[in-house]
């Protein structure tokens, strides 16, 4: 865009003649509209599905081993419980933490056992990991995401259902959003389980709020918990917002539990 | 008359097992007499579509049991799949699908044996005696020829009358078809209970179709590795159709079992399905069929299984009950009619003629992968 | 006037629509805009604009359904106004189901085709009932008979081999007993419809909706009609009422093939599917050319540059197999089923948000860049004839309301116009070109003299048949497509065009755009008013 002589020298005249013009190219290009720019808010890059394949989740796991955990780690110190009975919690499942920093995300990855890992992907907000292209590869390789659209059509459950049809766990929070505290849920999760009748694993993450709040970076290092709690299933009959109650109560107990120790 | 014979070769053999290459390792094509009737009772049929097996496939491949190999008489003409005419007498014309056991009856062995006199013909125990050399089937026998080849002679109880109606692409599949149906019967499901069936290959896709016509109440999943198998397998009445690694993914989603990932990745339901046709016959196919059947349930053996590595822990854990299923039990006249109203010819592709056999050998795996799963050696003159 | 949206027939609030709002898709040239592109064939144009000429262009691409094989059972289960798929099959019945041509999606949509993925979910609903006298039919009208490698890619090769050629073949309006009259409307316009179609106990439909003409209740009249009953409205007399035929409300063709539409339902009961597509046209790494100019990356211009100078050197044929292995990656937008009315307005709903464009007020000249595909010419060639169907009936009549360009002005398109015909593809073209252009170029004339001989030409009915060639009266229903605009503009101008192709046509060439637009002057007057419509991708404007 910086440069609009660029186009026309590198394009050349027209095949049978016809306008060069270049010598009146600006240098910079601007345009004039009569309303919103349309094209500013479907900028987003589409799923990349192939950084889902055999090769790049070979290749993801080297970067994570490698890089992501041990710089996670690093930072937030963190403590596991409940982890060893995530084998005998019912696959494809729905992984529900509460969500309070980007941290959250490599973090409770790092806490599945691997046979989890291996088979979960992350659903990431589309209006912000999947706003460029760099960002959408960045996300998918190391984290293993797709786009999760947050618009009120539900194309993002729908996405998610698709992927636990195929068999993979789904890791999206249930808050939606990073917030402070365990209120705030959305019913998303909700009518995700109870549509494809998969249950959910309640995951509570404590410490990583104060660590890298929202809109800032690492902060300070600090101690974290993760903590998983058996896996809450649909039961016949229940309505979304229902089941929605019972995991954020599932995950509030998990806090509570934290705070006694 | 113009023969495919078959003559073993442990070297052969060997080097087959050794480069895992379908191959038509001891395959020739040559000229030879047309097999004589033992007696009056035998007639000459001359074939018309003649099926490639996967058990034969397995004979070149090295794939192949050696146990079996006692059960046949070389050189042998293979093939057992056949829809013919009878080439001379008074039924002159008449067009027949063979029944290929060769059992007591058939090669005149007095007393029967247990087995034949219940109708199981195909489990016969005097396989090595009577009239006929040693041979489970025609297709297996030395003195009775084969199909692949343009004459062989059969029992008049092996030949069932073909309805005007039916094709001779229609016809070629009805012994599978038989075979499938005594399969279906061997897993016996009751109205309402889940039936997976492993493999859409040519008996994966008609164990399905005996299943709907069996056991119209049950729920049937099929896995299919290609797209055309898997709309071929729904065509024939499969309810639910997946790939084969989604296999416990859907068992679960169907029966609302629990499936568990532990350690190196293996998975297994608690709870699954009623029943499993593993149509495949490798290791892979039988441990995943045992990972996905309930505790008590049964995994029919349809595919031929030869030697594998398979982890059966689960099989003893659930007690599950393994049986096999192979022949048939009076099952062609249902089969003749099934095989109507199906319109299996839908499964055959076009026929090859007895001397491109390495191209249509070679060609049979490949063919699997479309909706026409059966590849034919056409031996029609007109 | 155009209305902004208005709550849709259900109740259901009207979703807004970003890219048609008041000039959100419009722009003005000014010194440092940067120049505009231009389709031209095979290759593209960069031509500077004069200052003050407004450029529209398309829309983004929406986003695609979630998960289509769920929207697509919800469509069969959740109908509009109709009884679930389910509930409408059973053993031993009769189905068929019909399908769009390879005329849409224009070009073809990359593999799995919508239309396969569709039908594949109601074959498995038709297995699971029992039904087994299943027919599929290609419903191409007199369109040319789909080669199998493109009936495969239609509808999969799973469908493709499950169905032979005896259960899956291409509609034959001239076979003599494969099609069935089924009565006359109040208008007097004959219906006739294939005979395996009017004796089905179900006809499922599916459509394809890339454009406000396609889908709704005229589709199974003319898909699976004749000449008999498509010649009923295809006349320049309903092509000239018909303002435009992107807009159903004032199509004389949609009013004339709707009312044989519904001779039709009552006769047949009919399914009706139809889907709509976003406007993702281009695969990368040609994706920018769906966007705005002055959109485009540095990135993006040294690619362009590098296509642009490479397809100029390329030998015709070349070329012309390049563009033709073109496939889009489009996503689907919405599924609906049901009945015809109520699942063509949402079609139509989901469509207008994609390509709905609000432009204020007409212009005296329009200008186009004429693309190398038109939706008779899939891997083919772009005739004079078909380039001036493009050109003067889709590009024209891409509006509701009112046409871009003012009565008297002028249409300036950038296309070489070559002199070639597929001599497959389009026998009859090539003799239309030859001797009725000859003679005469006006609409009605021709179709008066011309028309029956062709239509009742032997030779090309044979061809129609049995070999891939279009109907023998095509080129004239292409004359006739153009037939309002030839009426309603001043001039029409390519830039770049054959001489020849073009006098024989009626039509003035110029070698430049400057060249043109002052021959453009001399029509309509000094400064002009000029607006450039940015297609493709496909839209259409609402002008007011």
């Amino acid at each position: 865009m910086r440069s609009g002589r660029l186009l026309e020298r590198l394009a050349g005249p027209p095949r049978d003649g016809g306008t060069g013009g270049s010598a009146r190219s600006p240098a910079r290009w601007r345009t004039r509209r009569g309303g919103p720019d349309p094209w500013s808010a479907a900028a987003e890059v589409a799923d990349q599905p192939w950084l889902r394949g055999r090769r790049a989740s070979l290749a993801r796991e080297g970067l994570q081993q490698s890089l992501l955990f041990p710089l996670t780690r690093v930072v937030t110190s963190p403590k596991v419980s409940g982890a060893d009975d995530l084998l005998h919690a019912p696959q494809p499942a729905v992984i529900a933490p509460n969500h309070s920093s980007d941290v959250d995300t490599p973090l409770v990855l790092w806490a599945l056992p691997r046979v989890w890992r291996m088979r979960t992907v992350v659903g990431a907000a589309s209006d912000r990991f999947y706003a460029s292209r760099r960002t959408a590869l960045m996300a998918s390789l190391w984290i293993n995401t797709f786009p999760f659209d947050r618009g009120s059509e539900g194309r993002g459950l729908a996405a998610a259902a698709e992927h636990l049809r195929g068999g993979s766990n789904v890791l999206i929070y249930p808050q939606a959003t990073r917030t402070s505290g365990l209120g705030g849920l959305r019913g998303g999760v909700g009518r995700l389980c109870v549509a494809t009748g998969t249950p959910a694993v309640p995951v509570h993450v404590s410490g990583t709020g104060l660590l890298m709040p929202k809109g800032r970076g690492v902060t300070r290092r600090g101690r974290t918990e993760v903590r998983f709690g058996p896996a809450v299933e649909p039961l016949a009959g229940e309505e979304p917002q229902e089941f929605t109650e019972r995991v954020g109560a599932a995950i509030g107990a998990l806090a509570g539990a934290a705070g006694r120790r | 008359m113009l023969a495919l014979e078959y003559t073993p070769s442990v070297a052969r053999h060997a080097a087959a097992r050794v480069s895992r290459r379908a191959g038509e390792g001891g395959l020739t094509l040559r000229r030879m007499a047309p097999p004589r009737p033992p007696n009056a009772d035998w007639l000459a049929v001359r074939p018309r579509l003649s099926g490639i097996c996967g058990s034969d496939q397995a004979l070149f491949s090295g794939s192949a049991s050696p146990y079996l190999g006692t059960l046949t008489s070389t050189p042998f003409v293979p093939g057992h799949e056949i829809v013919g005419e009878i080439a001379g007498g008074e039924r002159r014309g008449e067009r027949v699908v063979v029944e290929p056991a060769l059992s007591c009856v058939v090669r005149g062995a007095e007393p029967e044996c247990t087995e034949c006199a219940e109708g199981l013909t195909a489990l016969c125990r005097n396989t090595v005696e009577g009239e006929v050399s040693a041979g489970l089937q025609i297709g297996y026998c030395r003195d009775t020829g084969g199909g692949w080849s343009e004459g062989l002679v059969a029992h008049h109880s092996q030949l069932h009358a073909v309805p005007a109606e039916l094709s001779d692409e229609d016809a070629v599949l009805v012994e599978p078809l038989a075979c499938a149906l005594n399969a279906a019967r061997a897993a016996a499901p009751s109205p309402g209970e889940a039936v997976g069936v492993i493999g859409a290959g040519t008996i994966g896709l008609l164990c399905v179709a005996a299943l709907r016509e069996l056991a119209p109440d049950a729920v049937v999943l099929c896995t299919a590795k290609h797209p055309a198998q898997a709309h071929a397998a729904r065509r024939l009445g499969a309810d639910h159709t997946c790939a084969p690694e989604q296999l416990p993914v859907e068992a679960a989603r169907l029966t609302g079992a629990r499936r568990l990932v532990g350690h190196l990745g293996r998975e297994l339901l608690l709870g699954g399905l009623d029943r499993v046709l593993d149509c495949v016959g490798s290791g892979d196919s039988l441990e995943a069929a045992v990972t996905v059947t309930r505790p008590r349930g049964t995994v029919v053996l349809v595919g031929m299984p030869g030697q594998v590595r398979a982890d059966l822990s689960l099989a003893w854990q659930r007690e599950l009950e393994l049986r096999g299923a192979y022949g048939y039990r009076g099952d062609f006249p249902a089969a003749i009619d099934l095989a109507g109203r199906l319109g299996t010819g839908r499964l055959v592709a076009d026929g090859w003629h007895l001397s491109d056999h390495s191209r249509a050998l070679a060609e049979a795996p490949r063919a699997a992968r479309s909706g026409q799963v059966r590849t034919v050696f056409d031996l029609r003159t007109e | 006037m155009v209305e902004p949206p208005a709550p849709s027939a259900d109740g259901r609030p009207a979703r807004r629509r970003p890219a048609a709002e008041r000039g959100a898709s419009v722009s003005e040239v000014t010194v440092k805009s940067p120049p505009t592109l231009f389709h031209a064939g095979e290759s593209f144009r960069l031509e500077r604009l004069p200052v003050g000429s407004r450029v529209v262009h398309a829309p983004p691409p929406l986003k695609g359904l979630g998960d289509l094989d769920a929207a697509i059972d919800r469509a069969l289960d959740e109908p509009l106004g109709a009884d679930p798929l389910d509930a409408r099959l059973r053993a031993g019945m009769r189905l068929t189901i019909a399908f769009d041509d390879l005329s849409v999606p224009l070009p073809p949509m990359r593999a799995p085709d919508v239309r396969g993925r569709i039908v594949e979910r109601v074959l498995e609903r038709a297995y699971r009932a029992g039904v087994d006298d299943i027919h599929l039919i290609a419903a191409l009208a007199l369109h040319r008979r789909m080669t199998p490698a493109e009936l495969r890619h239609a509808l999969g090769p799973a469908v493709f081999d499950a169905f032979g050629p005896d259960e899956l073949y291409n509609h034959d309006a001239e076979d003599p007993d494969g099609n069935v009259v089924i009565g006359e409307t109040d208008h007097g316009e004959p219906v006739t419809l294939n005979r395996r179609a009017a004796e089905s106990d179900l006809l499922v439909y599916v459509h394809l909706v890339t454009a406000p003409l396609q889908g709704g209740p005229k589709s199974a009249a003319i898909g699976l009609g004749t000449y008999r009953s498509i010649s009923a409205h295809h006349t320049t007399h309903t092509l000239r009422h018909s303002r435009s035929f992107m807009d159903p409300d004032h199509s004389e063709l949609h009013h004339s093939s709707g009312r044989q539409g519904e001779l039709i339902e009552r006769a047949v009961p009919v399914f009706h599917l139809e889907a709509t597509l976003n406007d993702a046209m281009y695969a990368e790494p040609l994706r920018f050319l769906g966007k705005p100019e002055h959109l485009w990356t540095p990135r993006e211009q040294v690619v362009f540059a590098g296509v642009k100078r490479a397809v100029d050197r390329m030998p015709v044929r070349a070329r012309r197999t390049a563009f033709s292995r073109m496939s889009a990656p489009y996503a689907v937008t919405s599924v609906t089923g049901g009945a015809v009315d109520a699942a063509h307005a949402v079609a139509l709903e989901r469509l207008a948000e994609q390509q709905a464009v609000r432009v204020e007020g007409q212009s005296d000249v329009v200008t186009a860049g004429l693309p190398y595909i038109g939706p008779y010419n899939v891997n083919s060639i772009l005739n004079p004839i078909l380039v001036m169907c493009l050109g003067l009936g889709y590009f024209f009549n891409l509006y509701q309301g009112r046409p871009l360009v003012r009565e008297g002005g002028a249409l300036i398109f950038t296309h070489p116009v070559p002199r070639d015909f597929h001599p497959v593809h389009h026998p009859s073209y090539i003799d239309f070109y030859e001797e009725v252009l000859a003679e005469t170029t006006d609409p009605a004339e021709l179709e008066r003299r011309f028309e029956r001989d062709y239509a009742e030409d032997e030779w090309y009915r044979h061809l129609y048949r049995t070999s891939h060639a279009y109907h023998g009266v095509h080129p004239f229903y292409m004359w006739y497509w153009g037939a309002h605009a030839l009426e309603h503009v001043g001039e029409v101008i390519f830039v770049g065009g054959d001489r020849e192709a073009c006098r024989r046509m009626g039509f003035r060439r110029a070698d430049t755009m400057l060249d043109a637009l002052e021959m453009a002057e001399q029509v309509v007057g000094r400064d002009p008013s000029i607006t450039h419509f940015g297609c493709p991708p496909l839209f259409y404007c609402e002008v007011e």
